[in-house]
């Protein structure tokens, strides 16, 4: 968190001395064009990445509520269309042709500007939802053996041992998530110019609130999410609940609907690298 | 005329007659666009009634011109002035909506910026825990400020050109 407010600081702060407040500029500016390439290969390829995670989240997320809605039941249907049409890779396509398609290419996109509120609320519940699974399940193991059973998600591991430091090679794996979690340098440019009297101070406050929210949601979610499940801890925590669970399925559907409405928001970075806009 | 309210009290209801309404010229970037869209028309809609914050605002002597959440506000009264349904709702969530986080404000701000920061990716905290430990992620965490710390503080570079002075050499200069 302190890196981050940090390098935060120090984007603004040098942003303010040469008078360029594009990020990509500000590099080209202080580093050379050529670095400038390389950031610019680096922003494509981070921003194609999140997108990339974003589809998978929804193919994860979606398949069983449009099996429960359209079928009645969580289990893959017998008849061939049905399961065609409830695949994860018909989903994904779906939602790619219809909706974050055409979401990516209005011209303006300032009616999506609250999302960035829907998001905040969308994950705070999920946060919330995962704490308090945990807690339930610390101080009475019978209740959440009973609420995740009967399925392979949602398998409990209150025999593992608690993992507090890891020397292996998995240290390394760990390393570009947790430190994905705190970027937004990209983006504080752009949040800056419309932020009202704009000073170094104001700017820090926004900085400073951001980081410590991320890092108090953050720090909820990584060390109760993980505590509940231990080693079956999945890539993807929802995975670990079972489908039953209506409280963590609805924040699973909130969660998608957040990032289905922030795919056009992480293009627009593409746009501007690929001379597509602006 | 129908005029939405941009900071005022009562609301964004746009059926407020035209009687007893005190209304300002409100010099704006977005007014000749408007004028030649919309005519005398737009001009009359492309003001505002002043509301107390307006009249503080002017005994402060700062901060005259229309901020860009009213001008986002007006100009939605402007599309919605002789419709109804859909521009009014939407008219009316937009007014909801500035009103629970105003544009510009810091408040704002840090919501956008959770906006670009929160994301999927904290759905894979709890599995990097599991890789790294609990005391391995936390250390992750703090891996940014030790390595800026070490360049800017140790080192004394408080600058990104002489860091990449340091960190890319050969490939400074080429701007």
């Amino acid at each position: 968190m302190l890196a981050a407010f940090y390098s935060l600081h120090l984007l603004v702060e040098v942003s303010e001395k040469k008078r360029i407040y594009s990020y990509e500029e500000l590099t080209q500016k202080v580093m050379g064009k050529k670095v400038g390439f390389i950031l610019e290969l680096s922003i494509l390829l981070f921003t194609y990445g999140t997108i990339v995670a974003y589809m998978m989240v929804i193919g994860d997320t979606l398949p069983p509520f449009i099996r429960l809605i359209l079928f009645g039941t969580q289990d893959t249907p017998t008849s061939t269309f049905a399961s065609v049409l409830t695949s994860r890779a018909f989903i994904m396509t779906f939602f790619v042709t219809i909706v974050v398609f055409p979401l990516s290419m209005l011209r303006n996109i300032s009616s999506l500007r609250y999302t960035s509120l829907l998001g905040f609320l969308s994950i705070t519940y999920l946060v919330l939802m995962i704490t308090l699974r945990s807690l339930q399940r610390i101080y009475s193991p019978s209740d959440g053996d009973s609420a995740s059973s009967g399925t392979t998600r949602g398998e409990d591991s209150g025999a593992d041992h608690v993992v507090w430091l890891e020397m292996g090679s998995n240290l390394f794996l760990s390393a570009p998530i947790i430190l994905y979690g705190f970027s937004n340098h990209v983006n504080i440019f752009a949040i800056r110019r419309e932020l009202r009297n704009p000073t170094l101070a104001r700017t820090d406050q926004v900085i400073g609130g951001t980081n410590a929210i991320v890092f108090v949601l953050f720090l909820l979610v990584g060390m109760f999410g993980y505590l509940q499940f231990r080693e079956k801890t999945d890539g993807n925590i929802l995975n670990n609940y079972p489908t039953s669970d209506i409280a963590m399925q609805t924040g699973a559907l909130a969660i998608t609907l957040t990032v289905v409405l922030n795919i056009p928001l992480r293009l627009l970075s593409l746009h501007r690298i690929l001379g597509l806009k602006g | 005329m129908n005029v939405n309210t941009a900071e005022g009290d009562e609301g964004p209801l746009l059926n407020q007659g035209e009687e007893g309404i005190e209304l300002e010229v409100v010099e704006g970037a977005n007014k000749p666009a408007l004028e030649e869209s919309e005519g005398e028309r737009g001009e009359e809609l492309f003001e505002r009634r002043k509301s107390p914050r307006d009249a503080q605002r002017d005994d402060d002597g700062n901060d005259d011109a229309m901020e860009e959440g009213e001008v986002e506000y007006q100009m939605d009264a402007v599309a919605g002035a002789d419709t109804t349904g859909w521009a009014r709702v939407k008219s009316n969530l937009n007014w909801l909506a500035a009103r629970i986080v105003p544009p510009g404000t810091v408040g704002s701000s840090i919501f956008e910026l959770l906006g670009a920061t929160l994301g999927a990716g904290c759905l894979s905290l709890p599995s990097a825990i599991k890789d790294a430990g609990i005391l391995g992620g936390t250390c992750y965490k703090s891996y940014r400020f030790t390595f800026t710390q070490l360049i800017f503080v140790r080192i004394g570079i408080f600058d990104f050109g002489d860091v990449g002075g340091i960190l890319f050499f050969a490939f400074v200069g080429g701007g």
